[in-house]
C-alpha cells in the first residue's frame, strides 16, 4: 500500500523515473573470461529481465557452460562485473535452480526418482535426514508440478531420457527458485520428448514468473516459447528476438566469418559454422 | 552345535567376533559409496598400499597398525588431489598402489627377521586379535561411522548429481577428501580381519549384493551391513568349526555365492546398465 503511494508520487513528480524497467534478474557488464590462456568471452554485457525465457545458443566452447557457472558462482570473470538478482553470484543460492548436463548415471541407477528429486531440497544439508510428513508433501507437490508424481517411486534406471529431465527440472524447482539455469535438457531427447519437455518448463515458468536460461543446440522447438535468445560465438554475444539475433547478418558478425541463415519450413538452420 | 556353544565359550572367538562384527558395518556403509562413486579401485588399492606401511613399520620397529594407518591416510589425501575424472584418477591410484607395493617389497628384503607380522597384515590375523585391540577397532569405528552419518546427504548428492551439489554450496572437495580418509581408516579396521588380501570382500561385497535388491539408499545400506554381518560370523564359525582353514576363505566365499545368487534370482535384468 505504502510502496504504491509512493510509486504515485514519482510517478507524478518524476514521469521519467517509471519509464526505467524493474530490476533485472542477470545483469553482466564487460565480462571477460579466460581460462589458461584460452580467452571464453571478451567483454560482454546484458541483461535479462525477469520472467524472460532464453535461449542459450553457440558452437561448442563457445562458454554457454562457462557462463551458468558465472551465474551459479562457481567460476569468477577474469574482469567485468556479474550480478544475479541484484547481487554477487554466490554457490549454496537458493533462488537459482539448476539442472546440469553430467550426472553420475552408475550411482543414479539406484536411486528412485524422488530421492532424485529430494537432493534439491536437502541434498546440501549435513546428516543423514529423518523422513517427515512435510518432506514428502513438498516432493509430492513439485512431483505433481512437473507431471511425475506417478513414476516418483520407480528406480532412475527404469526410466525414460524424459522422465529423468522432468525430474531434474522438479530437483531444480522444488527451492522456489527465481532464475532457472538449464544446460542442454533437450540434449538427449527427440523431437515428441523435446516438446513435452518444452511445454513443462514454458507452463511452470510462465507460471512461477521464473527467468528461464535454457543451454541448447538447435533453437527450433523453442521458437513458439522463447522470448529472446543469446548467441554466444567467437568471444562474442548477441541478445535479442530470435527474428533479430539468428541472422545471417548478426551470426556473420559473431562468428567473424560468413555464415548463412537458411529458413525452410519455418525452421531455422545455421550454415556455415560447422568449422 | 554343542562344539560351537564350547568354541564360543573362548575369550579368542569372542574378541573375534566383535572386531568382526564393528568392522563389518562401516566396511558396508563405505562400500555403498565406493560403488556409488566409482572408486571400488581404491578400495582395492588402499589395502595393498596399508601393507608397505605395515612392512614399514616392522622395519622401522613399531607396531604395523601404526605403518597401516598412516599409509592409508596418506594415500587417502592423495587421492583427493587425484580429481574426479575416472581414468585419470584411476591411473594414479594404480601408479601409486604398485609404487608402494614394492615399497613393501623392499622393506621386506631390507628386514632380517621372519616378517610374520607382515604376513598377518596380508592374510587377517583375526583369531589372534586382543581385548585392547577390541576397544581401538570399536572406538575408531564410532568415529567413523559418525562421520559418515554426518557427510551422508552431501556425500550422496555429490556422488549422483556432483554438478548439482556444487552449485547448491556442498564443498565437495572437502567432502570426497574425508569420505577418502574414511575409508583409509575402515580398510586398516579390516584388514585385521580379512587380510589385506581381501578386504575388498567385506568392502565392496555386500554393497554390491544390496544394491542389487532394493533401491533407497537406507535400504541399500541396511542391507549391505546385514549381509556383512552374515559373513564374518558365519565365517568365523566355520573357521572355528574346521579348526585349520582360514576365515578369510569363510568370509569371501560366502560374499561372492550371494552375490553370484542373488544376481541369479533377479533374473539376469540387473546386468544391464
Amino acid at each position: 500500500m505504502i510502496l504504491s503511494l509512493i510509486d504515485r508520487r514519482i510517478s507524478q513528480d518524476y514521469p521519467e523515473a517509471m519509464a526505467v524497467p524493474p530490476p533485472p534478474c542477470i545483469r553482466l557488464s564487460g565480462v571477460t573470461v579466460r581460462l589458461g590462456n584460452r580467452t571464453i568471452q571478451e567483454n560482454m554485457s546484458f541483461s535479462l529481465a525477469q520472467g524472460e525465457f532464453v535461449a542459450l545458443l553457440g558452437p561448442n566452447g563457445a562458454g554457454k557452460s562457462t557462463l551458468l557457472k558465472l551465474l551459479l558462482g562457481l567460476l569468477r570473470p577474469t574482469a567485468g562485473e556479474v550480478s544475479v538478482l541484484g547481487k554477487a553470484p554466490r554457490t549454496g543460492n537458493q533462488d537459482i535452480g539448476y539442472l546440469p548436463q553430467f550426472l553420475n548415471l552408475d550411482s543414479m541407477n539406484t536411486l528412485r526418482a524422488r530421492d532424485v528429486v529430494g537432493f534439491g531440497l536437502d541434498g546440501h544439508r549435513w546428516g543423514i535426514g529423518l523422513p517427515s510428513r512435510k518432506r514428502e508433501r513438498i516432493l509430492d507437490e513439485v512431483l505433481t508440478e512437473v507431471d511425475a508424481l506417478e513414476f516418483s517411486k520407480a528406480s532412475f534406471d527404469e526410466l525414460s531420457g524424459g522422465e529423468r529431465q522432468r525430474l531434474f527440472l522438479a530437483q531444480a524447482l522444488i527451492s522456489n527458485p527465481k532464475l532457472l539455469l538449464l544446460d542442454e535438457p533437450l540434449a538427449s531427447l527427440d523431437i515428441a520428448h523435446s516438446q513435452e519437455v518444452i511445454a513443462l518448463i514454458t507452463k511452470v515458468s510462465r507460471a512461477r514468473n521464473m527467468t528461464v536460461l535454457l543451454v541448447t543446440h538447435d533453437v527450433n522447438p523453442l521458437l513458439p516459447s522463447i522470448d529472446k535468445v543469446l548467441y554466444l560465438a567467437n568471444g562474442q554475444s548477441a541478445l535479442g528476438k530470435p527474428d533479430d539475433v539468428v541472422t545471417t547478418e548478426v551470426l556473420s558478425r559473431l562468428y567473424g566469418s560468413r555464415v548463412e541463415v537458411v529458413t525452410a519450413l519455418d525452421r531455422r538452420f545455421v550454415v556455415g559454422a560447422e568449422t | 552345535m554343542t562344539g560351537l556353544w564350547h568354541l564360543l565359550g573362548y575369550q579368542f572367538l569372542q574378541n573375534a567376533l566383535a572386531a568382526s562384527c564393528t568392522v563389518a558395518v562401516c566396511a558396508a556403509v563405505i562400500g555403498y559409496f565406493l560403488i556409488g562413486r566409482g572408486l571400488t579401485f581404491a578400495g582395492h588399492a588402499f589395502p595393498n598400499i596399508g601393507f608397505a606401511g605395515a612392512a614399514g613399520a616392522v622395519l622401522a620397529g613399531v607396531a604395523p597398525v601404526f605403518g597401516l594407518f598412516s599409509f592409508t591416510i596418506g594415500a587417502a589425501l592423495v587421492f583427493s588431489f587425484l580429481g574426479k575424472e575416472g581414468r585419470d584418477r584411476d591411473l594414479g591410484i594404480g601408479v601409486t598402489m604398485t609404487f608402494c607395493l614394492g615399497l613393501g617389497l623392499f622393506f621386506l628384503a631390507l628386514y632380517s627377521g621372519y616378517a610374520d607380522r607382515v604376513y598377518g597384515i596380508l592374510f587377517g590375523t583375526i583369531l589372534g586379535i586382543s581385548a585392547g585391540e577390541v576397544a581401538v577397532t570399536l572406538v575408531a569405528s564410532a568415529v567413523t561411522l559418525a562421520a559418515l552419518a554426518f557427510l551422508f546427504r552431501p556425500l550422496l548428492f555429490s556422488t549422483a548429481v556432483p554438478e548439482s551439489a556444487l552449485a547448491r554450496g556442498v564443498p565437495a572437495k572437502l567432502v570426497a577428501g574425508a569420505f577418502l580418509v574414511l575409508t583409509a581408516i575402515t580398510v586398516s579396521l579390516a584388514v585385521q580381519i580379512t587380510g589385506s588380501l581381501l578386504v575388498f570382500t567385506l568392502l565392496v561385497g555386500p554393497a554390491a549384493t544390496a544394491r542389487s535388491v532394493f533401491r533407497r539408499p537406507l535400504a541399500v545400506i541396511a542391507l549391505a551391513v546385514g549381509l556383512g554381518e552374515v559373513y564374518v560370523v558365519a565365517g568365523i564359525l566355520a573357521a572355528a568349526a574346521t579348526g585349520t582353514l582360514p576365515v578369510s576363505f569363510f568370509v569371501a566365499a560366502f560374499s561372492f555365492v550371494t552375490f553370484i545368487l542373488v544376481r541369479w534370482l533377479r533374473g539376469g535384468t540387473s546386468w544391464k546398465r
